[in-house]
């Protein structure tokens, strides 16, 4: 008997022991595997100051000279940065070592579409280049530490967050809810190992804030995964700046989140277009990833650069089409063009509907004299097409030409008292000279009183 | 057959004792628990001056002797003599007893005894990394016998401010804790930063914006660098450090671009770099080794931001003095000591 009670006596002691004092090891277990952590980063990371920078309009709370963090990646003295430091131009880029040595440092290049700059300064023994991980093992919720230097006498700074999430900002960025302040930016974002997880860089969401550093000490942080620098590093070195990829296609929908990946139109002189796309193509598939919706496809494409290759799985009249477009840097500005017409958008009733399960159509209620239609279109007419695009509505038409190229002659669907056609007719553009005349529709008597100069 | 004999009398004691000590466990106090709350009931609640354009009329302090001697921020809340209100909510006026402006520190004085006070450690050890708790009335949010609000964080960097320029727009020179924790709110200057123990390891500074990177800064003045004053102010012993400043002298009495033998670039634009242009035969930077061409990075080793600054630094040189510039040539960094 007295053997099981004391037993019961030492068990309930060791129960009663107050998992409390354990609340207080585990914080300085935590400190010190943060402090073990980081020292693992911080030999490789430096402080860049910026000399004597031009000066200008104050964007965001930031001074347009802030010292912020750098990480070394490699022996040759590349260091990578975050586009902070080429906010303004500069007299001097500087870097501090950890042992306090300054040198200086130049631009080799930069990456637009990640906010990252690529440095070069001398080499040196003391420079140690950060380990990039064989496999980046993200864990949602895992600690992450945010490492960069502070003050003029570079001090080891952290702070300890948890990783928030991955693909951020269109696919591209880890998100941590550390405090992160400019003088992290371009420091190196690890896990509780010490590895090398992505370097900090000041982003908001698009229309998020007035400014990328808008978001700092707010519980939302971002970094570029260093999976991705790796590859990226390549064209860094070798002194090629990276842009975004763009592909130059108008979403028939409004709402990005619908179910919905038709096209309503290719931007004129787009990869979109050269590689032939056409209005009304449904996207099935991007990368090989199937996506239901306009967000999925942007979410997909967000990673890719100017001049990357992405393949396309499209839908068009019940055929599955494979594409591969080569995206690019930039695409012609639109130039929208105008026909002349007045138009209404009509319900329909369900039996009239058409074959596209459109509730309404598009009817002409007056075209203006002298203008691309006239002549050719009538009131009353419904239009039905314009080139190979259906419009159903006034907004499809509407986008069908803001997007229409110059100059070029356009093939306008239509039925009228019952019977289908077709004409062609030649757009103008939109700015330019107008028509100073009322049409009959709105009351007016149609004739045209005479042309201004203007935007119409 | 009777279920409880089942059960031998030992198992069932037993149990017993195993469900008593669940519930003991349950309703042991937690330490973490244990120093917040002490550390809570040395956090007082300090109303001043202030409540007009954006200027809270409140901050936080906190206890550093049995006889009412509160250590807080030395601020505007105290342009009149303030009222306390303690963590059990009684409401005290009290004294300004004594102030240091270069630790932003102020000492008040409250007529009670035997409260509950923090010791002011003369050496805290504490390393970045360190977890540690910040105990403050931020935003006023408690009042009456409400006590402070405890926050938990941990110490981001400890390093030493820039001596010689200010690096803060704040007197205070020496080392401070850069704290990874929102702590700078209103209201919370004056708080209690204490360590794992409980014990005392600082003072939350004001809000400050770091005139470095321009954004605001969380940071608390280190316990051990406030020590011997609250001892001199709490003894009587009003000892008032020279606040240590780099005034401008009078123009025939400092250094100007002349007198080392300099001539710049044209300063035409906001913010011109500091290039040499030319130099004065014999001059002092002649003499030292400088050429057209190189850019002033630094004086005295704090960094030249334009022309117009490394001017205004020279007028607070004694022009008998030595200057030290560092200057880039090319990719090459050269420190330099002009001698006049």
């Amino acid at each position: 008997m007295s053997r099981f009670f004391f037993l019961w006596i030492a068990l309930s002691g060791l129960l009663s022991q107050p998992a409390a004092a354990d609340e207080l090891a585990y914080r300085k277990a935590m400190a010190k595997a943060v402090r073990s952590a980081a020292n693992r980063a911080l030999p490789s990371v430096v402080t860049v100051e910026i000399i004597a920078a031009a000066s200008g309009e104050k964007k965001g709370e930031v001074e347009q000279d802030a010292p912020t963090s750098g990480v070394v990646i490699d022996q040759d003295g590349h260091i990578l940065a975050s586009s902070i430091v080429v906010r303004r131009a500069s007299a001097s880029i500087l870097v501090v070592l950890p042992n306090g040595v300054r040198q200086t440092a130049k631009v080799v290049a930069r990456d637009h579409h990640r906010d990252l700059v690529l440095l070069k300064t001398k080499p040196s023994e003391t420079l140690q280049a950060i380990t990039f991980p064989k496999d980046l093992n993200l864990s949602i919720g895992a600690t992450t530490v945010a490492v960069g230097r502070y003050g003029s006498d570079v001090s080891p700074l952290v702070s300890r967050g948890v990783l928030s999430a991955s693909e951020r900002l269109d696919g591209i960025a880890l998100q941590t809810d550390a405090r992160v302040s400019p003088s992290f930016y371009g420091g190196p974002l690890i896990d509780l190992y010490g590895n090398f997880l992505g370097v900090l860089i000041p982003a908001v969401a698009e229309g998020g804030a007035e400014d990328s550093t808008s978001w700092y000490d707010s519980g939302i942080a971002f970094a570029i995964p260093s999976d991705v620098i790796r590859v990226k590093l390549e064209r860094l070195k070798a002194g090629t700046d990276i842009k975004k990829g763009l592909i130059g296609i108008v979403a028939k929908s409004k709402d990005m989140n619908e179910a919905n990946t038709q096209i309503a139109a290719v931007r004129t002189r787009s990869p979109a277009e050269a590689a032939g796309i056409k209005a009304g193509d449904q996207v099935l598939e991007v990368s090989g990833t199937k996506v239901r919706r306009h967000q999925e496809i942007r979410q997909v494409l967000g990673r890719y650069d100017a001049g990357e290759v992405v393949a396309l799985k499209l839908k068009r009249d019940e055929q599955e089409i494979d594409l591969e477009i080569t995206l690019a840097e930039s695409i012609p500005p639109l130039n929208p063009q105008r026909i002349g017409i007045v138009i209404r958008q009509r319900d329909l009733d369900s039996e009239a509907g058409d074959s596209e399960d459109a509730k309404t159509e598009v009817v002409v209620d007056a075209v203006l004299k002298g203008g691309p239609a006239a002549g050719k279109l009538q009131k009353g007419d419904v239009l039905t097409k314009i080139a190979k695009a259906s419009v159903a509505d006034a907004e499809s038409l509407r986008r069908q030409m803001i997007s229409a190229e110059p100059g070029k002659s356009i093939t306008i669907s239509y039925a009228r008292d019952g019977k289908r056609d077709a004409g062609e007719l030649m757009p103008a553009r939109i700015t330019g000279e107008s028509f100073v005349a009322t049409p009959e529709a709105w009351g007016g008597d149609g004739e045209e009183k005479g042309v201004s100069q203007g935007f119409a | 057959m009777n279920v409880v004999s089942l059960f031998p009398a030992r198992w069932a004691m037993g149990l017993v004792l195993l469900g008593i000590s669940f519930v003991g466990n349950v309703s042991a106090e937690h330490p973490l628990g244990k120093w917040a709350r002490d550390a809570q009931k040395r956090v007082v609640k300090v109303y001043g001056a202030g409540g007009i354009s954006g200027l809270e009329a409140y901050q936080s302090g906190f206890l550093v002797s049995p006889d009412g001697h509160i250590a807080t921020a030395w601020s505007y809340v105290l342009d009149v003599e303030p009222v306390v209100l303690l963590d059990d909510g009684r409401r005290f006026e009290s004294t300004i007893v004594g102030f240091e402006p270069s630790l932003e520190l102020a000492v008040l004085k409250i007529e009670a005894s035997d409260l509950p006070f923090f010791r002011v450690p003369e050496d805290t050890s504490v390393q970045w990394g360190d977890p540690i708790l910040a105990v403050s009335n931020l935003f006023g949010i408690a009042t009456g016998k409400e006590p402070a609000s405890v926050m938990q964080g941990s110490i981001a960097a400890l390093t030493e401010l820039d001596a010689r320029r200010g690096t803060f727009k704040t007197p205070y020179r020496g080392k401070v804790m850069v704290l990874d924790l929102i702590a700078n709110n209103p209201g919370a200057a004056g708080g209690a930063v204490v360590n794992v123990e409980g014990g005392l390891v600082g003072m939350l500074g004001k809000e400050l914006r770091d005139t470095q990177t321009g954004v605001w800064l969380n940071y608390a003045v280190p316990a051990q660098s406030l020590r011997s004053t609250i001892g001199d102010i709490i003894a009587g012993r009003l000892t008032t450090k020279p606040v240590e400043s780099n005034p401008v002298l009078a123009r025939d009495k400092s250094h100007s671009f002349d007198t080392l033998g300099l001539v710049m670039i044209p300063d035409v634009l906001e913010t011109t770099p500091a290039y040499i242009d030319d130099l004065r035969p014999n001059g002092p930077a002649s003499r030292a080794g400088l050429r057209p061409d190189d850019l002033v990075l630094l004086i005295s080793g704090k960094r030249v931001e334009s022309q117009r600054s490394l001017q205004k630094f020279l007028r607070t040189i004694d022009r008998r003095d030595n200057v030290e510039l560092t200057v880039q040539r090319d990719t090459e960094i050269l420190p330099m000591v002009l001698r006049p």
